[in-house]
């Protein structure tokens, strides 16, 4: 198959033309070697001969083979990205794990749901542990104090189990705030692993992630969780 | 011309050398995960627990329907129960679902309660997709039990025994042997609680 010359062009130009053909000659075997050609250099024409090579017919047939299972192994792997983001409740307690606006049920058995009414910008979720029941509430009830009925803010509280579920029932004295002793998995995971380093959950739709606060520490005071509620 | 057979031969040397390369690589990839999937029944199950060392006997989950309705392992199961953790919309859950069919008629032969639970409310299955029947959905789950474990992969079935002793767990999906060592697990666990009881009746005698 003729492609053309270049002899009255570079003629015309006045131009040495043994160069161009190399480099053209080169080019075009790299590119068309694969597909079985080879570019054949007949003084002043540039001719395109069909040469099968039979290694080229191979590393075709075996680069096809490898591709498909290449594809094979992409499909394989590329739902478990998925998987991840679906479920994220990190086995690494710093991750940052996907607290949801949902919902669960409260120790009274009432169900809870947690989107906010249009009033409320910012919830703040927090773990009330059996064992240190009694200070837990005292916090967060000062905190409750300290926000206005105006301040668009809401607290959620969670149990860790049943023991604490069982106090908060039996308290003679309501916290002032919904607690909520089952809950969905992951929220429940995310907010496990925030309280394990002292944490509690600020969620605000405008936010593109929770933020995390610490709260158990020495130090720490119902304002300076007030405050980070209300920045 | 000899420019070109050189760049002719180096190309075909290249090619030459990656398909030996990514030949042994697929080959070594396929060893291995035909390996991995072959000892992923045989988990440590401290992998799901929350806390090393909690490897006691822990009641069953208490939790609420999506539509409030309170949901407990009931009275009859005394063979043990099962929790499968997934949802229908993830990927993984929809391929292992043939197989987690398998194990859970097996659990149902064998007198396990089955129940679901969802990693969100809005992600439960519908209850038509239950299998096998009387198996239970929780999206709402007590926190009592959450705090023992760690759900962090979609599927996980975890298997308890009459006693709330984990006997057998899996994080994702099932292998084609998964059911067979289930079955195996709770065959095994069966017969050192019986041994356990016999050895109890010595001693009392």
């Amino acid at each position: 198959m003729e492609l053309g010359t270049g002899e009255q062009l570079s003629a015309a130009r006045g131009r040495d033309t043994r160069p161009f053909r190399t480099g053209l000659t080169l080019v075009l075997n790299l590119c068309l070697g694969a597909a079985g050609f080879r570019v054949g250099v007949v003084p002043g024409k540039v001719r395109l001969v069909r040469i099968v090579h039979a290694e080229t017919l191979i590393g075709v047939v075996l680069t096809c083979v490898l591709g498909y299972y290449g594809w094979s192994l992409v499909k394989t792997i590329w739902p478990s990205d998925q998987r991840s983001g679906m479920a994220r409740s990190s086995s690494d307690p710093s991750a940052t794990l996907g607290f949801r606006v949902e919902g669960g049920v409260a120790v009274n058995g009432d169900l809870v749901f947690h989107v906010p009414p249009p009033r409320i910008k910012t919830t703040v979720v927090f773990m009330l542990r059996g064992a240190s029941l009694r200070a837990d509430v005292a916090f967060w009830r000062g905190v409750r104090s300290r926000l206005s009925n105006d301040a668009g803010v809401r607290l959620v509280g969670y149990c860790d189990g049943d023991a604490c579920a069982n106090l908060v029932r039996g308290a003679a004295q309501s916290t002032g705030f919904p607690v909520i002793a089952f809950g969905e998995i992951v929220n429940s995971e995310s907010l496990i692993n925030a309280d394990t380093q002292g944490k509690c959950i600020l969620l605000r739709e405008e936010w593109r992630e929770p933020k995390h606060v610490v709260w158990r520490a020495a130090g720490n005071t119902p304002q300076s969780v007030v405050t980070e509620a209300l920045q | 011309m000899k420019i070109l057979r050189w760049a002719n031969q180096g190309v075909m040397l290249l090619l030459g050398l990656m398909i030996v390369l990514d030949g042994g690589m697929l080959l070594y990839w396929k060893a291995v995960g035909d390996d991995s999937t072959r000892t992923a029944d045989v988990q440590n199950v401290d992998h799901v627990y929350r806390l090393a060392g909690t490897h006691g006997s822990i009641a069953p989950p208490e939790g609420y329907t999506a539509a409030g309705v309170k949901v407990s392992i009931g009275s009859k199961s005394r063979s043990g129960w099962a929790v499968r953790y997934g949802t229908e919309k993830c990927e993984y859950c929809r391929q292992d679902k043939p197989r987690w069919v398998e194990l859970s008629t097996a659990l149902q032969r064998l007198g396990y309660q089955v129940v679901y639970i969802p990693p969100y409310a809005n992600l439960g299955y519908p209850d038509d997709a239950l299998t096998p029947s009387g198996a239970r959905q929780q999206v709402y789950v007590g926190m009592e039990w959450i705090r023992h474990f760690r759900l962090v992969v979609n599927p996980t079935v975890l298997i308890f025994g009459p006693e709330g002793q984990l006997i057998w767990s899996h994080r994702g999906t099932l292998s084609s042997d998964g059911p067979q060592s289930a079955v195996r697990a709770i065959e095994a666990a069966r017969r050192r609680a019986k041994g356990a009881n016999m050895a109890g009746l010595e001693i009392g005698k």
